[in-house]
This record gives structure tokens, C-alpha cells and sequence, in this order.
């Protein structure tokens, strides 16, 4: 099952990244969001990632649902999922940033709706940093 | 996009003004809340603690509650007043002006937790519109000749009342309302029988929503004690204000030239807040005093968030709006004593904060109609859908029609500084950020007259015009 060309994908999410960044951007301050998402045709999966420019901080909010459990089209599907991930977001930035996902993957059930979301605040700036000193004294020794 | 991620959902984002585009204060927010700081310490150490806790404004102690955590909560809410529970339940057991249930379980199960018996005291002390709209939608009640006509398996999911002739159960799936319903019966019963009676035969027999009706008027004038004023009220906030008359008042009042002050003149500090330590250092006003004022300005937050649509009980929207408000009264007393702090000082004891507040912003509606001027050169038809949307106070889709209309014509500079300047609280360009390739304006509140000028120099640099709309 496809929702669209991955060019027009690419679009699409480009355009939920710009509206996320309308609704929330007091919050956001000097972050970016970055909107990713592609299906295998039996799961969806949207990747939301909230970050900053020098990366020390980067969340990556994933959701996934199935579609053969749903009654509904590609698109409403992905609607569906994009709305619930919205109301996390909502819920995240509004509450003093204080709302957190499980690292793995947590079932929900929204109006008989299943299913899942992950995410983990990562400081990829400190593990680039790290990675550089260990390298570095490998090559040391 | 639909849902959450609509044009209506953006739009709604913009409108609030304090949400959508990135801001930061150039200010010191310290000592900076929405209402004066309650020692709970003193509270529990006083000779009788329930008349100390008793003795703070309700929405004081509402407020220092949600900040100060359950852990402080657990200490203080065996002595709130029957006044102070219900402020409670006003500002959290509501969500987009209906009933939510599990907000007011929430504060509920805390006394549950420390004694079921204090789950029925509480219950009870609350409105009676309250008691019975919160069971009304989840009781159902029958009587044994109904009972018996019932199958089995629809049987089993009643519970006798003690009389044995009168059966209830939850309409609810939900096990916290399940949970917090039977509790309730279980322990009323054991204290008031013929409370319980009544009380579940209110709520099973009177029509739906009828008392939720009603205790919505309730709750609204109460609200509105705090400052939360109508939304049409709010509104009118950011409309017409006549602020000649207001100007020509103040103007005209001379200052007290025998007397030195002066504000230090720290740039991290508002001219209000700077006014403020004066009136303190001099002792022109005392801590009550400068306390009230402070007051009236979360009083003027609490009234502009309908318009923001923030709800009473979201701390962190109204700690926005106070900011936004603080800076925009800063602006408006600086403008109306010329920066003397005299007359500021006088002004700020004599005058309502929402007064500085619409002069504030009508200030501003001159930049505004000069920058409608300049625009209807561009694309009349769109300049004059702009004005008609700012004039009718649609400031979320003013500044959606900047993106939408104007952004291609004028460039992201250009639309970026309309869109402060049409934002429900104006706002000055601080800087631009970048992250490949992506830009993003930061802005300022418009703070002093500073700022004013420096919105008014943007907007005739980026729109390209020069006429009219000097500052007075």
C-alpha cells in the first residue's frame, strides 16, 4: 500500500515539518524538525525528529501502526498516526518537557486505533565526541 | 493536512500569539509568577495550620499547589476550605469548557489515598452541581422490578444499595471512573447513607449536562473573579482603545521635579520592573503595594487568555501571556511617562495595568496602519484582507495571510517582520537562525520605545516606504 510517489512523500512530510514548526515554534526555539516516514506495505512508520543545530540535542519521536488493522486508506492512516503523534508533541513541549517515551516500542490505543510509539533524547554531539576520543586512542595504542 | 495538522489547527496556533513564533526576552525574569509566593513551611508550623492554609487567596494557593507538586499537596490539602476545593476543580476539572472527569479524579484520589472518609468529606463540600455532573453522565440506577427483568449477565454488573430494592452501576468502561465511582459509594455509605441516596438518585434521574449547565455559569463568574474574563471580553483587549485621550491625560500631569529618581538604567532589567525597585527603595509604595500591582498583572494574563486560548489551569501558558503582558505594560508606561519615573510611578499605582496594556497596543495600530499603506502598493486586495483580519482581531490568520500572500512578494525578511508586527503581541526581529539551508526569525517582545522605533526602522526598511506613523 503506498500514499504517493516518494518524491510527493518527501513533500509531504518537508510540509509537516514546516506546520509543526509554525504550531510550536516558541517552544521549539532554535530547533528544527525533520520528518521522515515510509512504509513496507503492511506497516507505517513516522519518524519526527526534534534537534538542535550542533546536535547535542536530537529526539527522535517514532510511531508505527499496521495498516491491515485498520479500516481506513493510506492517507487517513497516516493522518491518524501524524494527529496522535502531534497531541505527544503538544503534550512534550507544553509540559515543560517532562513527557517522555518508552526507548522501545509502546503499545497505545486511541478511539479502538493500536499503535506504537518510541523515542529517545540523544546528545549525538557528546557520542560524536566520544567516539572521536576512542578512536583516537585506539590509534594511539 | 487534516486534524491537528490543519490550516484551522495552525491558524488557532498563530492566533495565541505567545506560541507559534520563536520569541525570547532580553529580561530578567526572576521574582517573576503569576501570583505572590505561599510559605508552606509557615503554613504547617503555624499554632493552627488549616486557619494559616485557609487564609491565602484561593487561587494563590491553587497555583502554589500546582507549581510546589503533589509531595507539597499531600501536607497542605487536608486543610484547604470547602472555597479552596472548589478553586481547585474550577481550574482543573474543566478541559474546552466541558466537564473532564479525570482531572478532578485526580486531586480526588489524593485524599482517597490518605483516607477513603476524607474522599466523602471532600466530595461533599464541593457544589452540589458539581457532585451530581460529575456522576450524572457515568449512574445508572433501577429498581428491583426493573432489576428483575434484567439478564443475568446485565444483573451481575449492578450492586445493591443497602435497602436491597435499589441496584447502580458505572455506564463507564473506564476503570479509574469505575474505581473512583465505587469508591465513592462505599465510603459515603458508610457515613451518610441518605446522602448517597439522594446524590445517586439526582444524578440518575436529572437530564444530561443540565447541572453541568449550570455549574459552567458558576464556575465562569468565579473565574472571573481571578481576572478570566469572557472570550468576547479578552478580545477586546487587543482592539480599539482611544490612546490620545489616554496620552494627553498623562501628559498633561506635571511631574514632581523637587524629587531625584531615577531608574539604574540596566539593560537587563524592565523599565517596569526597574519603576518597580524604585517605589520599594524609596519607600513610595511597600511590599503589599508593589504586591497588588504585581497581582494585576497576572490578573491581566488570566484576562487576555481567552483571547490566547490558553486554559486557566495551563501554568505554563499563563507564565507566557504574563511575560508577553509585562513587557507590552513596560512599553506603554515608558511611552506614557516619557521615562520619568515619577510619573511612571504614579501611573503604575493609579492606573489599571489592562489601561497601559490597550494603550500598549494601540501605540503599536499606528506601525500597523502605515504598514497596511505600504502594502496596498503591493497587492490591494490582499493589504485590505490583512487590515480587515487585524481590525477584527483574526491576528492567527493575519499572520497566516503574511506566509500564504505576501511571503513570495516580499521575501522571508520582509513577511517575517509583518508577522511580528500583525502578532497578537507585537514583536521586534532579534535575529535569524539557520540549519541547512532552513532560516528562522527570533524574536523580541516589544519592550521599550527602543523596540518601537527599531519595528518601525524594519518595517520601512524591509517594506520599503516612509510616511506617517511616528511615536508621539
Amino acid at each position: 500500500m503506498s500514499s504517493g510517489t516518494s518524491v510527493e512523500l518527501s513533500q509531504k512530510n518537508q510540509l509537516v515539518a514546516q506546520l509543526l514548526e509554525r504550531k510550536y515554534g516558541a517552544w521549539l526555539g532554535q530547533r528544527f524538525v525533520e520528518v521522515e516516514s515510509h512504509s513496507d506495505g503492511a506497516v507505517l512508520t513516522i519518524k519526527i525528529t526534534l534537534r538542535n543545530r550542533d546536535k547535542s540535542y536530537v529526539y527522535p519521536i517514532e510511531g508505527r501502526i499496521m495498516f491491515a488493522d485498520q479500516d481506513m486508506t493510506a492517507d487517513e492512516t497516516r493522518d491518524f498516526l501524524m494527529d496522535f503523534m502531534d497531541a505527544y508533541i503538544q503534550e512534550y513541549l507544553s509540559g515543560g518537557e517532562e513527557t517522555y517515551l518508552t526507548i522501545d516500542w509502546s503499545n497505545y490505543d486511541c478511539d479502538g486505533v493500536e499503535l506504537q510509539l518510541r523515542g529517545q533524547i540523544l546528545n549525538v554531539n557528546l557520542e560524536d565526541l566520544a567516539e572521536q576520543l576512542i578512536n583516537g586512542s585506539e590509534a594511539v595504542h | 493536512m487534516a486534524g491537528r495538522l490543519s490550516e484551522e489547527a495552525v491558524v488557532q496556533s498563530l492566533d495565541t500569539g505567545w506560541q507559534s513564533l520563536v520569541w525570547k526576552s532580553k529580561y530578567s525574569s526572576k521574582n517573576i509568577s503569576l501570583s505572590p509566593s505561599v510559605d508552606f513551611t509557615a503554613i504547617l508550623d503555624a499554632k493552627d495550620p488549616a486557619e494559616a492554609a485557609q487564609a491565602v487567596p484561593r487561587r494563590d494557593m491553587y497555583l502554589a499547589l500546582v507549581t510546589g507538586g503533589s509531595e507539597v499537596a499531600l501536607d497542605i490539602l487536608p486543610l484547604l476550605s470547602s472555597e479552596q476545593l472548589v478553586t481547585i476543580m474550577d481550574n482543573e476539572a474543566w478541559h474546552d469548557g466541558q466537564l473532564a472527569i479525570h482531572q478532578a479524579i485526580r486531586w480526588l484520589d489524593l485524599y482517597k489515598n490518605m483516607d477513603p472518609e476524607f474522599l466523602y468529606q471532600r466530595f461533599r463540600e464541593l457544589d452540589e452541581e458539581y457532585q451530581v455532573g460529575f456522576l450524572n453522565p457515568y449512574i445508572d440506577m433501577v429498581d428491583e422490578e426493573s432489576f428483575e427483568k434484567l439478564p443475568h449477565d446485565e444483573q451481575d454488573k449492578f450492586t445493591a444499595m443497602p435497602c436491597n430494592t435499589l441496584w447502580w452501576r458505572v455506564k463507564s468502561g473506564d476503570e479509574k471512573i469505575q474505581e473512583f465511582v465505587s469508591s465513592l459509594i462505599q465510603s459515603s455509605i458508610s457515613e451518610d447513607a441518605a446522602y448517597i441516596y439522594t446524590l445517586l438518585g439526582m444524578a440518575a434521574m436529572l437530564p444530561p449536562n443540565e447541572q453541568e449547565a449550570l455549574l459552567r455559569q458558576f464556575r465562569d463568574a468565579r473565574l472571573e473573579e481571578d481576572g478570566f474574563v469572557t472570550t468576547e471580553e479578552s478580545r477586546a483587549l487587543f482592539g480599539e482603545f482611544d490612546g490620545e485621550a489616554l496620552y494627553s491625560k498623562w501628559k498633561a500631569v506635571k511631574s514632581d521635579c523637587s524629587s531625584d529618581l531615577s531608574v539604574t538604567g540596566d539593560a537587563g532589567v524592565l523599565f517596569l520592573d526597574a519603576v518597580m525597585s524604585v517605589a520599594l527603595s524609596t519607600g513610595r509604595a511597600d511590599q503589599v503595594a508593589v504586591d497588588n500591582v504585581m497581582r494585576g498583572f497576572g490578573y491581566l494574563a488570566n484576562a487576555v487568555s481567552g483571547a490566547c486560548h490558553v486554559e486557566p489551569d495551563d501554568i505554563h501558558g499563563l507564565s507566557s501571556l504574563l511575560s508577553q503582558v509585562r513587557h507590552t505594560v513596560s512599553f506603554g508606561l515608558e511611552v506614557l511617562s516619557s521615562g520619568d519615573v515619577t510619573k511612571a510611578l504614579e501611573i503604575l499605582f493609579t492606573e489599571y495595568p489592562k489601561v497601559v496594556f490597550q494603550f500598549a497596543i494601540s501605540t503599536v495600530n499606528s506601525i500597523r496602519a502605515e504598514a497596511i499603506s505600504g502594502l496596498m502598493a503591493l497587492s490591494p486586495a490582499n493589504a485590505s484582507k490583512l487590515e480587515s483580519l487585524w481590525k477584527s482581531g483574526k491576528f492567527g490568520s493575519a499572520l497566516w495571510l503574511i506566509d500564504r500572500d505576501f511571503l513570495e512578494t516580499l521575501g522571508f525578511d520582509s513577511a517575517e517582520v509583518l508577522k511580528g508586527l500583525f502578532n497578537r503581541f507585537p514583536l521586534v526581529k532579534e535575529e535569524v537562525s539557520s540549519l541547512e539551508g532552513v532560516e528562522r526569525v527570533v524574536f523580541r517582545p516589544l519592550a521599550t520605545t527602543e523596540d518601537y522605533s527599531a519595528l518601525l526602522s524594519d518595517v520601512r526598511k524591509y517594506l520599503s516606504f516612509n510616511s506617517g506613523g511616528t511615536l508621539q
